[in-house]
C-alpha cells in the first residue's frame, strides 16, 4: 500500500526514526548517519516536538518572509548517552574523536508502516543542527535543535567582499548557495525568483546571508523557502527554494471536513473568510516618488486605500515600478485564510504547496431537521454549518507543524 | 518434550558497538540484527546457494565476553554453521553449531560457555532455493540462570502507545505508535538459590533477556513460542516472602517485568 494510502486509512502506525551525524575534531562530519532513537533494542526518545515551516513567519511586514522552527527532542540519558564528550559513557566520546554536542547534525525520519508491515513514505520531516543538549537528575536529556537557516544567519554578507557592481537578484542568491559552507548544508533547487530584478550596487546588501536572502526576496518578489526533504543525496542536507508567492504545481491533496463521508481534517482552528488584515491599496517607495496604488474603487471604498511605505532602492532604476506594480497586483486583493489540523503526517505537504479543502457542512442532528417543511423533502443549505467550502476552491499552504509526538499536522492556508 | 524453563540471559554481546564483515549483505543495515525488531532483517546482495554468505562478528572493542548461546530469529537458512574465535582462529562450540536441511524461521542453540570476542556464521543455502539469506536478530548471550522451578502464574500484557485523534465528523483515527511487554512472574516456591538468581538481576545494573520458553520448549501460546524473547527490566520492588508457615522451605516472589 502506498503512503497516501496509509494516511487515507483511520489506523496509522508510524515509523519514526532519529538519526546524528557528529562533528569530528577535524571539523568535518563522520560519514554515515548514527541512528539514536533506539541502541540495542532499547528505545530512546521521550518527546519527539514538532517541526514548523513556515512563511509570513514575521506577521509585522505584509510581505513573505519564512522561518523554521528548531525542534526540542526529549532523549533518555540513564546511561549517559548524551553526556558531554569528557564522560566515557557518551555517544561523543572520546573528545579526540569527537568536538562537542553543538552543531551536531540531527534529523527526524517519518513515515508509515502498511498492513504488509513494510514502510511507505519514510522521509526526513526535519533536518538540522544540535544547539545545546541539557542533562538532568532525571535521567533524561533536552536536545534543543535549531534548523539549517542557523548557517545562514552564521555568515556575514561582508565576508564576499562584492564590489560596487550590479547583479541580478538570482545571480546573488547562487552565489551564496555555490558557496560549500553553504551547500554542505543545503542544496539550492530552485532558484527563478518572480521578478529577476538586478541590484545596482551588491556592496549595498547589508547583514547575514539570511537576513541578505530575505532582502533579496522581498525585492524580486519572491519567497524564500527551505524544505524538509531528502532530496536524493546524503550530503546536501536540505533543499532550497527562492520562488514567486504563487503555487507549485498541481494541487497535492483534497482535505475533506465535515459533512465528508470520510474526514481527514480533525478540527479548524481558525477561518478568517474575508481576508482583510493584509490588503495594501498603495506600495510607496519612501525612497522616490513612485508609487503603485489600485484602480479598484470597490476594494478602495473597502480597504481606505491602505499603504505601505517600502525601501526599493537596492534595485536598479527599471525595476522598481514592476516591483510596486506586482506587490499591488498580489496584496491589493483579500484573501481568506483557514488553518486546521489533519491526519497527513508526512512532508508530503510543504509550504508553497497548491491542496484543495472540501467542507460542505453537517446538520446539526437529525432533530433539527424536523420542522424544515415536510419531512423527506430535500432540506436547504441554511441547515448546515456557517463554514463551508467548495471541493473546487484551492488554498496556498503557509505553514505546515508537524506534531510528530502526537502524529498531527496543522496546516494554513490561505486562498488562490 | 522439555517444558519452559523462564531463563534469564545477558543482554546481546552484539550491538552498536561491534563491526561486521560480510561478504554481501550492507553494512548500514547491520542495525537489524539487534535492535529487537524481526523486521526489518538483514539480507544478502545477489547471492545464491552456490556461495557461502559470511559474517563475522567483533564485539565491541574486540574484548573477550562469554557467551553460552546463540539465537537466530527469523532468518531463512536452510544450511551453514556458526563458529567462535578462539584468539587465533574460528573453531565450532562444545555442541557445533551447525544448520542442516532446516526449516525452522527460529534457532536457538546453547552450548558450553567460552570467552571468545569474535564470531562468525557462515550461510550456505536458504530455505527457498538461491533466495537472499536473510536473519532477523542474531542475539548471542550468556546464560545468567535458570529458575529450579516454573513460575505459579506467568501473564504477559501489551502495553501500547497510542493516540486517538476525533475528525470532523465524529469518527476517529487510531495512532498505533508500537506495544511493549509487561510480565508478571510470581515464584511461589523459588528456593534460596532462585532469590539469590532474582536478587542479581535486580542488582545487575542493565537489560537483561527473559527467554520464557528457554529456546526447547515450542509453545503455540503467546510469551512461550521459541520466537517469544524479551529484552527486559526488572521494575518492582525486589520482596522475597516467607511462606505462610514459616517452618515450610522455600519463599515466593513476584516480580515484574517491562521490555525495553
Amino acid at each position: 500500500m502506498s503512503a497516501e494510502a496509509q494516511i487515507d486509512s483511520n489506523i496509522h502506525r508510524p515509523v519514526r526514526r532519529l538519526w546524528i551525524k557528529r562533528k569530528l575534531v577535524t571539523g568535518l562530519y563522520e560519514t554515515d548517519w548514527q541512528r539514536v532513537d533506539t541502541v540495542d533494542g532499547e528505545d530512546q526518545v521521550i518527546e519527539w516536538g514538532t517541526v514548523t515551516h513556515e512563511i509570513d513567519a514575521d506577521p509585522s511586514t505584509e510581505q513573505s518572509t519564512f522561518d523554521i522552527s528548531g525542534v526540542t527532542i526529549k532523549i533518555r540519558n540513564d546511561k549517559g548517552l548524551w553526556n558531554n564528550e569528557k564522560s566515557s559513557t557518551s555517544l561523543f566520546f572520546p573528545d579526540d574523536v569527537y568536538l562537542t554536542r553543538k552543531f551536531t547534525r540531527i534529523k527526524i525520519e517519518a513515515g508509515y508502516i502498511d498492513t504488509d508491515g513494510e514502510e511507505q513514505g519514510v522521509c526526513t520531516v526535519f533536518e538540522g543542527l544540535i544547539e545545546s543538549v541539557s542533562v538532568s537528575e532525571d535521567r533524561a536529556a533536552i536536545i534543543n535543535t535549531m534548523s539549517y537557516l542557523y548557517v545562514l544567519k552564521n555568515y556575514p554578507i561582508s565576508d564576499r567582499a562584492y564590489t560596487a557592481t550590479t547583479a541580478d537578484v538570482s545571480a546573488i542568491i547562487s552565489d551564496l548557495f555555490g558557496l560549500s559552507k553553504v551547500s554542505n548544508f543545503i542544496y539550492l533547487a530552485t532558484n527563478t525568483p518572480a521578478l529577476d530584478g538586478e541590484i545596482a550596487d551588491k556592496t549595498t546588501l547589508e547583514g547575514d546571508y539570511w537576513q541578505v536572502i530575505q532582502r533579496l526576496a522581498f525585492l524580486s518578489n519572491s519567497v524564500p523557502v527551505l524544505v524538509g526533504e531528502i532530496i536524493g543525496s546524503e550530503a546536501n542536507g536540505q533543499s532550497f527554494k527562492f520562488v514567486s508567492r504563487a503555487p507549485i504545481g498541481a494541487s497535492k491533496r483534497t482535505f475533506y471536513g465535515s459533512g465528508t463521508s470520510a474526514p481527514d481534517i480533525y478540527s479548524i482552528d481558525s477561518y478568517d473568510d474575508e481576508g482583510a488584515k493584509r490588503v495594501v491599496l498603495r506600495w510607496n517607495d519612501d525612497t522616490s516618488s513612485l508609487f503603485a496604488q489600485s484602480s479598484n474603487d470597490s476594494l478602495k471604498e473597502k480597504y481606505l486605500n491602505k499603504t505601505s511605505e517600502v525601501d526599493v532602492s537596492d534595485l536598479s532604476n527599471a525595476d522598481r515600478q514592476p516591483l510596486l506594480n506586482a506587490l499591488l497586483s498580489y496584496w491589493e486583493y483579500p484573501r481568506e485564510s483557514l488553518t486546521f489540523s489533519c491526519k497527513t503526517m508526512l512532508n508530503n505537504i510543504n509550504v508553497m504547496d497548491l491542496i484543495n479543502i472540501s467542507i460542505p457542512g453537517v446538520y446539526p442532528d437529525d432533530c433539527d431537521r424536523w420542522g424544515f417543511g415536510v419531512w423527506g423533502e430535500v432540506v436547504g443549505s441554511a441547515a448546515r454549518a456557517g463554514l463551508i467550502i467548495d471541493v473546487e476552491t484551492q488554498f496556498l499552504v503557509t505553514s505546515v507543524s508537524l506534531d510528530v509526538d502526537n502524529w498531527k499536522t496543522t496546516i494554513k492556508c490561505e486562498r488562490v | 518434550m522439555p517444558a519452559p524453563t523462564f531463563s534469564f540471559f545477558t543482554k546481546n554481546r552484539i550491538n552498536s558497538g561491534s563491526t561486521f564483515v560480510l561478504t554481501s549483505a550492507p553494512a548500514i543495515s547491520t542495525s537489524a540484527l539487534f535492535d529487537r525488531k524481526r523486521s526489518p532483517k538483514l539480507a544478502s546482495v545477489g547471492s545464491n546457494d552456490a556461495t557461502n554468505e559470511v559474517w563475522q562478528i567483533t564485539f565491541t572493542g574486540d574484548v573477550v565476553k562469554t557467551i553460552s548461546a546463540i539465537l537466530m530469529d527469523n532468518h531463512n537458512i536452510k544450511s551453514g554453521n556458526v563458529k567462535y574465535w578462539n584468539g587465533s582462529t574460528y573453531v565450532n562450540f562444545s555442541t557445533p553449531i551447525t544448520l542442516s536441511g532446516n526449516a525452522a524461521e527460529t534457532s536457538f542453540f546453547s552450548f558450553t560457555q567460552v570467552s571468545t570476542s569474535r564470531l562468525q556464521f557462515t550461510f550456505s543455502t536458504t530455505m527457498v532455493v538461491n533466495a537472499q539469506k536473510y536473519v532477523g536478530e542474531i542475539t548471542a548471550f550468556d546464560l545468567i540462570g535458570t529458575p529450579s522451578r516454573a513460575p505459579s502464574s506467568f501473564v504477559i500484557t501489551q502495553k501500547e502507545r497510542s493516540v486517538i485523534h476525533e475528525t470532523a465528523n465524529g469518527g476517529n483515527v487510531y495512532v498505533f505508535f508500537g506495544k511493549k511487554s509487561k510480565i508478571k512472574l510470581t515464584f511461589s516456591d523459588a528456593s534460596y538459590s532462585d532469590i539469590d538468581l532474582f536478587l542479581s538481576l535486580k542488582e545487575l545494573g542493565d537489560v537483561f533477556f527473559i527467554y520464557p520458553s528457554g529456546g526447547l520448549y515450542e509453545g503455540v501460546d503467546i510469551g512461550l513460542r521459541l520466537k517469544d524473547i524479551y529484552q527486559v527490566n526488572y521494575v518492582n520492588d525486589f520482596s522475597p516472602n516467607l511462606k505462610a508457615n514459616v517452618l515450610e522451605v522455600n519463599q515466593s516472589l513476584a516480580m515484574e517485568l517491562q521490555e525495553t
